[in-house]
């Protein structure tokens, strides 16, 4: 069957209204009948996509798409692109601006947190031109 | 799942107020008439003081109940002393009550007072680190069954033992019996009501085997009986018992007084509790200890039996309480046995899928059909969103063509001449054309 698919509009720069579309993503999952383990883990990988989406990229959209199998969440920004991947992923690594690290954002977890809360995550990156960020969790599948 | 909160249909015009303020969209109207979905109503009754036909009512008792048992007990909610202008003893309120045919009296109070000397004697093991915090009171029966529906991750917050009225009920009871040597099912006890969600609370208790509350009396029908006696009475006994701390139990910030060194906090009316429980259930309070939440403005003070709004009557409650002394009462031994328990609040489940497959698919559906919708919220399909018209017709409850502007799109499509199209459609919803 058809997936049930959301798209959420993420408002860059904008700290105070990061986390609506993770709340949103969360009353939809739990209105699904799905297990609260899945759900959270898929809150988590929401969450952080959005953080980042704010901090680095201006904004983008957030796509969630569901059905008897997977969920999966995929992030697209027209941001600067990631330059090196491995490092990216290292936990502490980031790049954000002091500014970020000020308020309390930027500590280097969003995608090691990403990684180890899906199942699988692939990420496309054009430096310059933007980043897709692939998120998929087994509804079946082994809890993580 | 039962409520309390019932139509007069005579009254209802259809004019889709309730649907809009009702915190679960528990309300639709059908045929020009309201309905409620029994499984999603939470008895809050935003719809009993919003509707402006006054078409709704709440299931209670009258005061026939009265002569069925040998000896009859008031238990007056606190709000009830609030609701009365120019009241300088509280006492003159209990001997009214007296007058009315009641042999006693023993206020809310009581058991409001006991509650909160047995959760501050037990404070460090009940907001103790290593338990699920914040603990959510359990209090208001409306905010514990919208927990239970909407907000289920934060059921294992909330301490679900007696409310203060259960307590009064079961000390008025067991005090009756050994001053009169009656049979418990001879002596009755009429709780004198806020709001529908107590009344549904007595007539299906949680946690308890039977009832201890025999019949409800609502404040607004209480109050009226008692303005002319009231004026006879010269010199009223001491029937309050309790203290100032249980008097005020009732009222916002009534509960967070009881830990004054902790991270307690108080939330009231329906939007500020949705947002609070929405954004605890995300996290983002995680300072919190203890939380009362009162689903009326101004907690009971609000419910929408009562007579005077809630600031005046809270106002009111503030002047004349000042004179009690601080406490007088502890929770006996025997019922802090009673209160020992695990019972843990049900998850109410309004879903009507069984499984993932089947909800996914009607939640496709409502999405699909989402997308064809005008977002306007009017309600004139009977839903109170667009949303919640869509989820209807995904799991069978209503036609797609319900949506008045379905409706007109299929009107327009009939018409030959586009410039005639519009013609009997009011200005707002006329599609702008260029010159």
């Amino acid at each position: 069957m058809e997936a049930v698919t959301y798209t959420y509009e993420i408002d860059g720069e904008n700290f105070s209204a990061a986390g609506e579309a993770s709340t949103a993503v969360k009353r939809v999952l739990k209105k699904l009948r799905l297990p609260p383990a899945i759900v959270r883990r898929a809150v988590v990988c929401m969450y952080e996509g959005e953080i980042n989406m704010v901090i680095h990229a201006d904004g983008g959209v957030a796509e969630l798409a569901v059905d008897e199998e997977k969920i999966v969440i995929t992030l697209k920004d027209r941001g600067p692109g990631i330059p090196d991947i491995d490092k990216a992923m290292e936990e502490g690594w980031s790049t954000a601006s002091s500014s970020v690290r000020a308020m309390g954002f930027g500590a280097g977890m969003g995608l090691p947190n990403m990684k180890r809360n899906a199942d699988e995550m692939k990420i496309d990156t054009v430096i310059g031109t933007g980043t897709t960020v692939t998120m998929t969790l087994y509804i079946g599948g082994e809890a993580k | 799942m039962s409520h309390s909160i019932q139509l007069n249909e005579s009254r209802c015009v259809g004019c889709t107020t309730c649907i809009k303020v009702c915190p679960t969209e528990a309300i639709r109207i059908s045929y020009g008439k309201a309905v409620i979905y029994d499984r999603r109503c939470i008895d809050c009754g935003r719809c009993v003081s919003t509707c402006p036909h006054h078409a709704y009512s709440v299931r209670s008792d009258s005061f026939d109940q009265l002569e069925k048992y040998k000896y009859n007990i008031a238990l007056p909610d606190s709000t009830l002393y609030g609701q009365f202008k120019n009241l300088d003893d509280l006492n003159l309120v209990n001997e009214g009550l007296i007058l009315l045919g009641f042999d006693d009296v023993y206020p809310c109070a009581i058991g409001a007072e006991m509650l909160s000397d047995y959760y501050q004697g037990m404070e460090e093991e009940y907001l103790s680190a290593d338990e699920i915090l914040p603990r959510i009171s359990s209090e208001c029966p409306a905010t514990a069954r919208f927990i239970a529906m909407e907000y289920q991750d934060l059921i294992p917050n909330v301490v679900e033992k007696l409310c203060s009225f259960e307590v009064t009920a079961m000390v008025a009871r067991k005090e009756a019996v050994e001053k009169t040597g009656l049979k418990p099912e001879e002596i009755g006890i009429g709780l004198i009501s806020p709001c529908p969600a107590k009344n549904t609370r007595v007539y299906h208790p949680l946690g308890l085997e039977e009832r201890v509350v025999d019949y409800v009396l609502p404040i607004n029908d209480v109050y009226v009986h008692l303005l002319n006696p009231m004026k006879t009475i010269e010199q009223p006994r001491d029937l309050l018992r309790c203290g100032k701390k249980g008097m005020v139990w009732g009222r916002t910030g009534g509960q967070t007084d009881m830990f004054p060194t902790r991270e307690a906090l108080a939330v009231d009316s329906t939007k500020s509790v949705r947002t609070f429980l929405g954004e605890l259930e995300d996290d983002k309070v995680s300072e919190a200890e203890f939380v009362e939440l009162g689903l009326c403005t101004q907690s009971c003070f609000g419910g929408c039996l009562t007579v005077e709004n809630p600031y005046t009557a809270k106002l009111r409650m503030r002047r004349i309480v000042a004179p009690l002394p601080e406490e007088r009462l502890k929770m006996p031994q025997w019922l802090r046995e009673k209160l020992d328990w695990d019972y843990e609040l049900e998850e109410i489940d309004t879903e009507i899928a069984d499984s993932i497959s089947q909800a996914l698919q009607i939640e496709a559906a409502a999405v699909r059909l989402l997308k064809t919708l005008p977002k306007f919220d009017c309600g004139n399909c009977g839903a109170p969103t667009c949303r919640a018209f869509a989820r209807d017709v995904a799991e069978g409850f209503a036609d797609e063509g319900d949506c008045i502007f379905n409706i007109i799109r299929a009107m327009r499509e009939g018409r030959s001449h586009e410039e005639e199209s519009d013609e009997f459609v009011p200005p707002p919803f006329r599609q702008r054309r260029n010159p």
